[in-house]
């Protein structure tokens, strides 16, 4: 049995009718220009917990094994306070990131 | 993109990346106007910006999304407020789309509605039902996720697993429901209409063929609630969907009450905390919120307003289903469906 492929196209149709333009369905960032500074001004890592489970723990293991290996780590670890709410949720610890002039290792994520 | 034949275009979607996987109905301008006016929306009318990413989406671009998921326009009246739903702050659809937890946007379709629209509730009920409102519908709320959450925007969709859902994922209630509808859990009046959405894992089956008393069905849902790998044991704060069949419903209604069924799950769905520990389930430092307490039996829940019971599948198979919300999705949103 032959199958019938004689269906209309619909783009047999005049272009002028709708037929002709496709409407992209993606969204785009609406973002301004910014700037990233990859080279820290400081020589020292700080680190961040993101309140994962046992988070805490694989980030003081890291500091520790950073300062075996002769890396200058900063004692204290910045805590993200909600771990589940995206950071720009949290605009006292992103605008401490923000300034922050040492090589920021934004920790685990699960 | 224009001129060419049909089958160029639907080529096209995919060299652009204007896919989930599948070919996909060309958003041409005309059916896309068209959709447009059956949502009511002005094609450059910004829907919502997208927490995390700022993204904006335009109603224009929404549209295109319906068509290229096979919609008709007759389903309008429930993408609108599907869409108004999938873009709450509370479904955190950046989340969605960074958690390893592979989750799918999950709709829940009750009331009139459903036999207004021809939502198909019977068989193969969470599996799309072979029915085109319920497989476009399904797949819209999806391409939502897809194109706002990760596609369109920063972020880059980090499911671990995933799951066929991700593909479509819609339950219609059946209209012969023995508990009060379903979106009464939300808090809507139970005359009307409704569609509902949380994030979820895939569909856990329950078979219980056998057990003609209700303690039996809920004792057999309860256990594949509280298997040593449910999601969310140690978060403490993710929701659980039962789909309870009809012949489970039947035997079930005739002792409990749909809050005595959340109730009855919520007692029993436990499992000792010491053996979670010891499995791995549980930090080594738990924090307070959640509600660690070492010798004690632990539920995957916090409270029972966390489990969530609708009634769909067919009758003649005595079978239920468990569908896993993710971690973060601690609520059904519901919102109402404006009548014809």
């Amino acid at each position: 049995m032959i199958a019938d492929t004689s269906m209309e196209d619909p783009m047999d149709r005049a272009a002028d009718d709708g037929y002709a333009e496709l409407v992209s369905p993606m969204p785009r960032a609406r973002s301004g220009r910014y700037s990233i500074n990859v080279r820290p001004q400081l020589r020292e890592v700080v680190l961040v917990d993101n309140d994962k489970p046992n988070s805490i723990n694989i980030i003081r293991a890291t500091q520790a094994e950073l300062r075996r290996r002769g890396i200058a780590v900063r004692d204290e670890i910045i805590v993200r306070p909600v771990g589940r709410d995206p950071i720009d949720k949290q605009p006292q610890l992103f605008g401490q990131l923000s300034r922050e002039r040492a090589l920021v290792l934004d920790g685990v994520n699960d | 993109m224009s001129g060419g034949s049909l089958v160029d275009a639907i080529e096209h979607c995919f060299e652009v990346g204007w896919s989930d996987g599948l070919p996909v109905v060309p958003p041409y301008r005309v059916l896309v106007d068209r959709m447009l006016d059956a949502l009511h929306w002005d094609g450059e009318e910004v829907l919502t910006s997208i927490a995390g990413q700022d993204t904006e989406v335009c109603a224009e671009q929404v549209a295109a999304m319906a068509v290229m998921a096979g919609c008709r326009p007759e389903y309008g009246r429930v993408l609108r407020p599907l869409t108004e739903a999938v873009f709450d702050e509370r479904l955190n659809l950046a989340g969605v789309e960074v958690t390893t937890g592979g989750v799918a946007v999950l709709v829940v379709v009750s009331g009139p509605v459903v036999t207004e629209v021809g939502f198909a509730y019977g068989g193969n009920s969470v599996g799309g039902a072979n029915s085109r409102p319920n497989a476009t519908v399904g797949r819209f709320a999806q391409m939502l996720r897809y194109f706002c959450g990760s596609q369109g925007g920063a972020m880059r969709a980090n499911g671990t697993m995933g799951h066929p859902g991700r593909i479509s994922f819609l339950i219609a209630e059946r209209p012969d429901t023995h508990f009060p509808p379903f979106h009464a859990q939300s808090g809507l009046p139970a005359e009307v209409s409704a569609v509902s959405v949380c994030s979820a894992e895939g569909p856990n089956s329950v078979n219980n063929h056998y057990s003609f008393e209700a303690e039996g069905i809920l004792d057999t849902i309860a256990d594949c609630l509280a298997h040593a790998g449910s999601t969310s044991y140690y978060w403490h704060h993710g929701l659980y969907l039962v789909v309870l069949g009809p012949d489970h419903a039947e035997t079930v209604s005739r002792r409990f009450s749909r809050d005595q069924v959340r109730e009855y799950l919520f007692e029993h769905a436990r499992r000792p905390t010491d053996e979670l520990a010891r499995l791995g389930r549980i930090p080594e430092n738990p924090r307070a919120e959640s509600k660690v307490v070492r010798g004690a039996m632990r539920s995957p829940v916090d409270n029972p307003g966390l489990l969530y019971v609708v009634e769909g599948g067919a009758a003649g198979g005595r079978f239920s289903a468990v569908v896993p919300g993710w971690v973060g999705s601690h609520e059904f949103i519901s919102r109402r469906i404006a009548d014809t």
